[in-house]
C-alpha cells in the first residue's frame, strides 16, 4: 500500500493561503500578496501556487482578476438541498440581488423524456419555461421547467422575468408543489449554455434535476438546471436520530 | 445538454441505443443480466449487425452496459443512489447497501491544525489533529478520495486503531461520542494529476467535491473532511 506521509504541495499551498487569510484578518475584496511575494514568503514554486489558487477559486475562497491580482471572495450564495426555499429567497438571504431573464416560455408537446418524467403520454401539451438566473447581474444558472398545460390555462401570458413561477402556480392555479426528488451531478456547459452564462464552453457545472409532486404524489413539474459552481453552491444539513457505528468496513 | 430526443430520420444505431436504454430504465433488462445478442437484435429489428454493435458500444462507453469477453453484454444498471437525507450519511449508506465496499488508507499522521482547520473544528491553531487520507471503493473500483481531520484531544483512541479494520463511526462509538448532525457543502474542483489517478480519472477532470463537518450531540465539531467523488459511480439525490 502506498503511503503519503506529508501534505502534498498543492494542498499545502492552498491551506497556507487560507491560514494567511484568517491570520491577517483579510475580508472579502482584500487583495492577496503578489504571486511572486507569496512564492518567496512560503517557498512554493510558481506552478504549485497557480494550481492552489485555481483550486481556491473553484472552491469560492478567492477570485482572480486578470491584470489586477487575486482577492478574497465574498461568500457564495448557497442553495439548501432539503426544504422548499426558493432560489430568490436563498440568494436574498445572503444579501445578493437575484434576477431572472426569460429565454422562452411556450406551450409545446411532451417528448419522450419529459413524458416519462411527468408520467403523461408523449405529445401531451406542456408549458415549458426556460430562464437564466442572475446574481447581482452575473449569470449563475439556466433553468428549464415543464408542467402540464392543462392545469394552468393561460400561464404563458405571465412574465416570469418578474413573477415567481411557484407563486403563480400556487395563487392563480391552486397548484402546490410539496414533495420532490432532486438529483445532482457534474456536467459541462454546451455551446448555447456557455453563451447564456457568459462562460467558456466545456466548463464544468452542476446538473440539477427534479420531479416535483403535489400532495397526492402525482408528478406535476419536471425541472433541470445547469448551475455554475463558482456562482452558487449547494448545502445539505442532516440530523442523525440514532447512534451510528454499526457499519462494517471491509479491508482490501 | 441533449434530451436524447429522437426523430424517425435519426441514424438507426442511435434509435437502437435509445430502445435499449429505455428497456434498461423500464426494467425489462434488469441489472446483472445479459441483453440479447447482436444477431437477435439484428433479426428482431431487421437491421445490420454492425449497426447493432455501434448502438450497444455507445451504451457501453456510457457505463450502462458492460461487455464481458465470451459471455455477452451485461446491464450495469443505475448508479448507486445516494440519499443525502439518509440516516448515517453518505459514506455509511454506500457501505450498508453494498457488501463489496472497501477502504484503502493512504495516509494517517498527526499534525498541527493551523488556522483554517482550527476555526472549523473550534480548537486552537497549535492543537494537534489526525490527518487521514483514504480511498473508498465499491466492487474494487474507487469512487471517493477523502481527507479527514479529527482533533487528537477529542478522539485520542484513533492513534492506535487500524482504520482499515474499523470505520471512523465505530471509533466514535468506542469513545462514547454520539454523532448528531452534519453539514455538507458541494462544489466542483478539477483534480490534479495524482488525485485523479487514485480515482482512475484523467488529470484535470472536474469532480464533485464535498466539504463536510460532523458535530456531536453537544454541537462540538468531531471531524471535518473534504472529499472528491466520481459522480459517474454514485449519484446524489435528495427527497423532500
Amino acid at each position: 500500500m502506498k503511503s503519503e506521509s506529508t501534505n502534498r504541495p498543492r494542498d499545502l499551498a492552498a491551506e497556507t493561503i487560507e491560514n494567511h487569510i484568517i491570520d491577517e484578518g483579510l475580508k472579502p475584496g482584500d487583495r492577496l500578496p503578489s504571486e511572486r511575494d507569496m512564492c518567496d514568503k512560503w517557498g512554493f514554486n510558481r506552478a504549485t501556487l497557480h494550481s492552489a489558487i485555481r483550486r481556491l477559486v473553484e472552491e469560492g475562497v478567492l477570485v482572480s482578476r486578470v491584470g489586477s491580482g487575486t482577492f478574497v471572495a465574498s461568500p457564495r450564495p448557497v442553495i439548501k438541498l432539503q426544504g422548499a426555499i426558493s432560489f430568490i429567497e436563498s440568494v436574498r438571504a445572503m444579501g445578493y440581488e437575484p434576477e431572472a431573464r426569460v429565454i422562452y416560455a411556450i406551450v409545446t408537446e411532451a417528448d419522450s423524456h419529459v413524458s416519462k418524467k411527468l408520467s403523461v403520454p408523449m405529445g401531451t401539451k406542456v408549458f415549458s419555461l426556460c430562464r437564466t438566473r442572475y446574481i447581482d447581474g452575473t449569470p449563475a444558472s439556466i433553468e428549464t421547467t415543464f408542467i402540464r398545460a392543462q392545469g394552468c390555462p393561460g400561464i404563458e401570458a405571465h412574465d416570469f422575468g418578474e413573477e415567481s413561477f411557484y407563486q403563480v402556480l400556487r395563487e392563480q392555479y391552486g397548484i402546490a408543489l410539496v414533495h420532490g426528488r432532486e438529483r445532482l451531478s457534474v456536467t459541462t456547459v454546451d455551446e448555447t449554455e456557455a453563451e447564456n452564462l457568459d462562460i467558456a464552453e466545456g466548463e464544468p457545472a452542476f446538473y440539477q434535476s427534479a420531479v416535483m409532486t403535489d400532495e397526492s404524489g402525482t408528478p406535476v413539474e419536471y425541472f433541470k438546471s445547469t448551475v455554475l459552481p463558482q456562482r452558487l453552491s449547494f448545502f445539505s444539513e442532516r440530523h442523525w436520530s440514532q447512534t451510528p457505528g454499526e457499519g462494517a468496513t471491509v479491508n482490501v | 445538454m441533449s434530451d436524447g430526443k429522437l426523430r424517425k430520420e435519426s441514424p438507426i444505431y442511435l434509435q437502437l441505443r435509445e430502445v435499449v436504454r429505455s428497456k434498461i430504465e423500464e426494467g425489462e433488462y434488469p441489472p446483472g443480466c445479459t441483453i440479447p445478442s447482436e444477431n437477435e437484435f439484428a433479426e428482431a429489428y431487421g437491421i445490420n449487425r454492425l449497426t447493432v454493435r455501434n448502438g450497444i458500444d455507445a451504451l457501453v462507453s456510457e457505463g450502462l452496459l458492460k461487455r464481458v469477453q465470451g459471455r455477452g453484454v451485461f446491464v450495469v444498471g443505475d448508479k448507486h443512489g445516494v440519499d443525502l437525507n439518509i440516516f448515517g450519511g453518505f459514506r455509511k449508506s454506500m457501505r450498508e447497501c453494498h457488501a463489496d465496499a472497501a477502504v484503502k488508507i493512504l495516509a494517517k499522521y498527526r499534525r498541527e491544525a493551523g488556522s483554517k482547520y482550527a476555526r472549523i473544528l473550534s480548537i486552537e491553531p497549535k492543537d494537534e489533529i489526525f490527518f487521514i487520507k483514504r480511498l473508498n471503493l465499491m466492487n474494487g473500483e474507487p469512487y471517493e478520495l477523502e481527507q479527514v481531520m479529527v482533533p487528537v484531544a477529542r478522539v485520542p483512541q484513533l492513534e492506535t486503531i487500524d482504520l482499515s479494520v474499523f470505520s471512523l463511526y465505530e471509533v466514535y462509538g468506542f469513545c462514547g461520542i454520539t454523532i448528531a448532525r452534519d453539514e455538507e457543502t458541494l462544489s466542483i474542483v478539477r483534480l490534479e494529476a495524482k488525485d485523479a489517478r487514485y480515482l482512475g480519472m484523467p488529470a484535470n477532470s472536474p469532480a464533485m467535491t464535498l466539504a463536510d463537518v460532523i458535530y456531536d450531540s453537544q454541537n462540538v465539531p468531531i471531524e471535518c473532511s473534504c472529499s472528491f467523488v466520481r459522480d459517474d459511480r454514485c449519484s446524489f439525490s435528495v427527497s423532500f
